[in-house]
């Protein structure tokens, strides 16, 4: 397995060079690159620069993991409005270019987020039938759509055998899940979604979860790897199972108030730890 | 001189021009006319989940956002010589400046008086209450295209605003639709399939 971290954990003011440096000490394989999200990587970046991106990357020592975004919150494949519909499939298709240009074979989008305005299963059918659309681009591009378990922040697909029905639905080698081990919560349990889902992870995210301590307000129920409830023998037991021999990516949601490179370090290490399975 | 059979030929080919896709349904004397773009589709394959059990002729025109003055001519020829017309609003989606003339095109061809759509906050609602063809709440899809009753009868309204109404037109009418269906329908949400089905058997 390898590991990777987002380049959303750049310290603030860090170029993309001096991130992917730091990176690169602190024993990462990979970057997890997040369109929309820092101005390196936009919508507006150009195939050249994007190019540019991958050269960094190189240069620095390392691979890029996939490519997620962060615009799906504010535009998603279910959105009722059209216009949001539509910008929502043009940046997953611009997700899939750049997983192509930066030489990997996957991309995370959040597909589907229930509203009390927009209900659950007007968002089902819409996802289903816009990942059909999707799936075609991605297996000719020959780059996997890892769809996000961001289960209680969606309120969708909140269980494991759901979601493969989901996935059933929609039918696709290409379309597959991005599974997040933190994200579960307290309606489930990562190592049994891990099993069920198997073959069809493209990647991992990895971070921990305080469960019990429902989630109010902007107070975080995630938390550093090994701080939490996730029982991460299981989880990694699970792993073996199903040989998933892929990319684990953490994602640290609740960040360090200071000396927030020693995050970068310290997830690296637990990183690690999981991967040699000395738990 | 034009004939019904020539009229209902031609929404699908030159006289609905490109900017619709036609679903013709013979057998059940009911044609789905769909824009194209991803909200009128969408709806149109909501009203083909519909049983379609019509004694009447009947065109859907799913989430309407852009009907030419030619179109709008064609359909309301269709209601003339006694058949029926489902106008579906998506205006609510529309550029503004479409809307104002989509307004008036509405108002001087079909003789409806609908207004801006806007987004209603009920907090004490989701629903569109339906009072035709049958009772019934259907959940209502975002912004509404409001419309006066003046000259036609209300046969849905959303928190006090009329938002669905039918009028007669020459030997046939039509039904207007504030609150987009179509979706509901996709979504398989029963009263709307009850509210669909029922209004095209009453047609």
């Amino acid at each position: 397995m390898k590991k990777a971290i987002g380049d959303t954990i750049f310290p603030a003011g860090t170029s993309f060079e001096d991130g992917l440096k730091l990176l690169k000490r602190a024993g990462y394989d990979g970057v997890e690159l997040w369109l929309g999200e820092r101005p390196w990587f936009q919508m507006k970046t150009s195939d050249i620069d994007v190019g540019r991106l991958f050269a960094k990357v190189q240069d620095a020592g390392l691979e890029v993991s996939h490519v997620a975004n962060s615009l799906d919150w504010d535009e998603n494949i279910s959105a009722r409005d059209p216009a949001k519909r539509e910008a929502a499939f043009r940046h997953i298709e611009r997700q899939i270019e750049a997983a192509q240009m930066l030489h990997t074979d996957a991309v995370l989008i959040v597909a589907g987020v229930v509203t009390g305005e927009t209900p659950y299963n007007e968002v089902y059918n819409r996802c289903v039938e816009t990942l059909r659309k999707l799936g075609e681009i991605a297996g000719r591009a020959r780059v996997k759509i890892g769809v996000e378990n961001c289960n209680s922040e969606q309120r969708f697909l909140l269980s494991p055998r759901e979601f493969r029905n989901f996935l059933n639905d929609v039918n696709s080698p290409w379309v597959g899940i991005h599974l997040d081990v933190g994200n579960i919560h307290d309606t489930g349990f990562a190592e049994q979604w891990i099993e069920i889902h198997g073959p069809r992870i493209t990647r991992i995210h990895v971070k921990d979860v305080m469960k019990h301590r429902g989630r109010c307000g902007q107070e975080s129920v995630y938390t550093n790897i090994f701080l939490g409830d996730n029982n991460w023998r299981a989880i990694r037991d699970a792993m073996t199972k199903v040989r998933y021999d892929g990319w684990l990516i953490a994602e640290m949601e609740a960040r360090y108030r200071y000396a927030s490179d020693q995050q970068i370090f310290d997830t690296s290490a637990a990183l690690g730890r999981l991967i040699s399975g000395q738990l | 001189m034009q004939t019904r059979r020539d009229l209902l030929f031609g929404l699908g080919s030159a006289a609905i021009g490109p900017a619709l896709s036609r679903t013709p349904r013979p057998e059940f004397g009911i044609e789905i006319l769909a824009e194209k773009h991803c909200l009128s589709e969408e709806s149109a394959k909501g009203f083909r989940l519909l049983d379609r059990r019509s004694s009447a002729r009947v065109i859907v025109l799913p989430g309407l956002r852009e009907l030419s003055y030619e179109n709008a001519l064609a359909v309301r020829s269709h209601a003339l010589y006694g058949g029926w017309l489902i106008l579906e609003s998506g205006l609510a989606f529309a550029a503004k400046e479409t809307v104002a003339w989509q307004i008036r095109l509405i108002r001087d061809v079909f003789g409806l008086r609908i207004r801006e759509p806007v987004t209603i906050r009920d907090n004490n609602s989701s629903y569109v209450r339906y009072t035709w063809p049958v009772r019934h709440f259907v959940r209502h899809f975002s912004a509404i295209t409001p419309i006066e009753c003046s000259s036609a009868e209300r046969i849905a309204e959303f928190a006090g605003v009329n938002v669905c109404a039918r009028r007669r037109v020459g030997n046939g009418g039509i039904i207007f639709l504030g609150s987009m269906l179509g979706p509901g329908l996709v979504a398989e949400e029963r009263e709307a399939h009850q509210v669909g089905n029922v209004i095209l058997q009453c047609l």
